[in-house]
């Protein structure tokens, strides 16, 4: 290959990050022409090619081109490969995931929040682990940078378990310093950020020296600058504030924002965050002071669960020149069977998928099996257990909830022998150990209440998760709820055993 | 093309249109568009007549094939660059912006490249004799997907704009 093409070839890997494509050089009379080759060379793949030949030849042009090829093993193929990195690097979303390409890469979520959480209201995403609530706030924020219009996140780990006063000043300050390039035409910027240093330096600050400063920063806010609309403040992975300060921490910033052109964007796991302090009456009330988002209950439409699953692998997969997800499947019961087993939780999903890619390609298939997905599900489960021990602090609630999923597991294994079960809606100890480990993703909620007997008594329909009864395959003594993924009928849910604790 | 000839009087005629704004009349200035909309169908059915051509030769005139089908898209492309902006050359070098299409067209960037390349596989096919069906980047049945699908966006493109073609 000539040094020109060469360079073009190292340019375009660079620039698409699809670092092993395979290519072959036309030898022609006068000229040599660089034939890249995918399963489906999509407009990105051409548009980086363009550009990585304009930056080395732009006089020359022609010298480089993509061509479609079916890779004789899918799995084992250059563009699968680029799959399971991309996947890899998809897991965690921070603010800065996917780059330009976010929108493209961006798959709505089952409930088209996308139109709420864009809005001018004060807003609280709710969902367990891998939900998407992180992915929400980043739609909005990415939304808001197209639109030119100013917005801070707070990645809240760097706070975790902070239960002094000075983290409300340190969020203050990133908050600030995050939105400078439009703040700082305020008059009072720099004295309200010197004032906040000063908080910081103050080993005995108290929440009145706090409160008596906000006024200032509220000042801060309410200064117009030209195409300002508003502002919006990111807060993601709340929860892991210590509960103990949240409602005090919200209560903080939401007088701040209240009334004042600034708005919240938080996302948190439901059962780990406390938003109002009825005692003291600090924080932020639902619904009055914001709105909540619900990212938990995909399985409760399992068609449209499908169709979202589906929707974001085949983004990645497009993303990485292949034409969608299914071309790497036996069949579509691989991602129906997906879907079960992740309990329509994306993030689960698109780890199980390339788990079950990899054991494909290890076993020398070309294409990923319903038995692929099962092992990788299995093999999940036990890293949630794991997260029982991490999640749940050491002492009784842990034992407790250990026994709540064992006797669980007993009765839907071996007593009814059904995957599914219905559990009536209690204000118990032990109705709130069924939605811990609904939080642990254990069991999943597929019908949020039904009535299905005497009037007045309401019933939480659940799954527990697959991974407790699948192997190579499902066991085949247990019955699996709808595993087609239908839209689900309420006669069905009626029939399903109802579990006493 | 015979003068006189509103595509003779400038370079562009849409610029030139534009700078008569204030001088000639707004059914003057009418006429002048309903001329540039007229060559722009005049350059679509161009395109159309040379697809039609390639399409019926047999595989064994594969040079003609490529040839025609290369030109059907150079003078839809043609279309599309004088409706969107006035351009409009006879020159050799406009050959090199067969793929200098607007921003907004589908796949801008995928036809720009891939239509460079049957600009060459043509090249091939009309001046060397020594070529042989083998040393084309882009194989006879994938030009004329290639150029289909060409044809059928420039339409909708050229329609979006307000010209039936």
């Amino acid at each position: 290959m000539n040094p020109e093409l060469e360079q073009i070839l190292a340019e375009f890997k660079r620039r698409s990050g699809f670092s092993e494509a395979d290519y072959e050089v036309k030898q022609r009379a006068d000229n040599q022409v660089l034939v890249l080759q995918m399963a489906n060379p999509s407009e990105r793949f051409f548009r980086v090619l363009q550009g990585s030949i304009s930056s080395e030849s732009p006089e020359q042009g022609l010298l480089a081109t993509i061509q479609k090829r079916i890779p004789r093993n899918r799995l084992q193929s250059p563009e699968a490969r680029y799959l399971l990195q991309t996947l890899s690097e998809s897991l965690n979303i921070s603010r800065h995931s996917f780059g330009d390409d976010f929108f493209a890469r961006y798959t709505k979520s089952v409930s088209n929040a996308e139109a709420q959480i864009t809005a001018a209201a004060n807003h609280i995403v709710f969902g367990r682990r891998g939900a998407g609530k992180s992915s929400l706030l980043l739609y909005a924020l990415r939304t808001r940078d197209r639109d030119k219009q100013p917005s801070a996140w707070i990645d809240m780990q760097a706070y975790e378990g902070r239960t002094d006063i000075r983290v409300v000043v340190d969020i203050l300050r990133e908050t600030l310093t995050q939105l400078r390039a439009r703040l700082e035409k305020a008059p009072n910027y720099k004295d309200v950020l010197g004032g906040i240093d000063r908080m910081r330096r103050n080993e005995g600050l108290t929440d009145e020296d706090v409160r008596r400063f906000l006024p200032d920063v509220r000042a801060l806010f309410a200064h117009g600058v030209p195409d300002v609309k508003n502002y919006f403040l990111f807060l993601d992975d709340f929860h892991v504030i210590d509960p103990s300060t949240q409602s005090r921490l919200l209560g903080f910033i939401y007088s701040i924002a209240r009334g004042n052109n600034l708005f919240l964007k938080i996302s948190a796991i439901e059962t780990l965050t406390r938003t109002w302090d009825s005692r003291s009456h600090v924080g932020l009330q639902v619904p009055h002071d914001a709105q909540t988002i619900k990212l938990d209950y995909n399985l409760t439409m399992p068609d449209k669960a499908a169709k979202h699953i589906e929707g974001i692998l085949d983004a990645h997969a497009q993303y990485c020149a292949l034409p969608s997800v299914q071309f790497l499947c036996t069949s579509h019961d691989v991602i129906t069977r997906l879907v079960w087993v992740s309990a329509g939780v994306p993030r689960d999903a698109l780890n199980i998928f390339a788990q079950a890619m990899t054991k494909g390609a290890t076993e020398g298939r070309g294409r990923v099996s319903v038995t692929n997905v099962n092992v990788a599900a299995s093999e999940m489960v036990s890293q949630k257990m794991r997260d029982l021990d991490v999640d749940v602090p050491e002492g009784p609630l842990e034992g407790d909830l250990t026994t709540a999923l064992e006797l669980i597991k007993d009765f839907c294994i071996k007593k009814k022998r059904k995957n599914a079960f219905l559990i009536e809606i209690l204000n118990e100890d032990s109705f709130d150990k069924i939605l811990k480990l609904v939080d642990l993703r254990l069991l999943h909620v597929i019908s949020e209440g039904i009535t299905v007997g005497e009037a007045g008594r309401k019933y939480l329909a659940l799954i527990l998760d697959y991974g407790f009864y699948t192997g190579i395959r499902a066991a085949q003594s247990v019955d699996l709820f709808n595993k087609q993924t239908g839209r689900i009928a309420y006669k069905d849910l009626r029939k399903l055993p109802v579990f006493v604790p | 093309m015979k003068t006189p000839h509103l595509l003779r009087a400038s370079g562009n005629v849409r610029m030139m249109k534009e700078n008569l704004i204030n001088i000639i009349s707004r059914n003057a200035l009418s006429a002048i568009q309903s001329e540039i909309n007229r060559n722009v169908k005049q350059l679509f059915a161009l395109g159309m007549s040379h697809y039609n051509f390639a399409v019926r030769q047999n595989n064994r005139s594969w040079r003609q094939k490529v040839s025609r089908l290369y030109y059907a898209s150079y003078n839809v492309s043609r279309a599309v660059r004088l409706c969107e902006d006035g351009e409009f050359s006879t020159e050799v070098a406009d050959h090199k912006k067969v793929g200098s299409l607007p921003d907004r067209f589908p796949n801008k960037s995928s036809y720009a490249n891939r239509l460079s390349i049957l600009r060459e596989d043509r090249n091939l096919c009309d001046y060397d004799h020594t070529c042989l069906i083998g040393d084309l980047v882009t194989s006879v049945p994938d030009a004329i997907v290639l150029v289909e699908e060409f044809l059928r966006d420039a339409r909708t493109y050229i329609r979006g704009k307000g010209i039936i073609v």
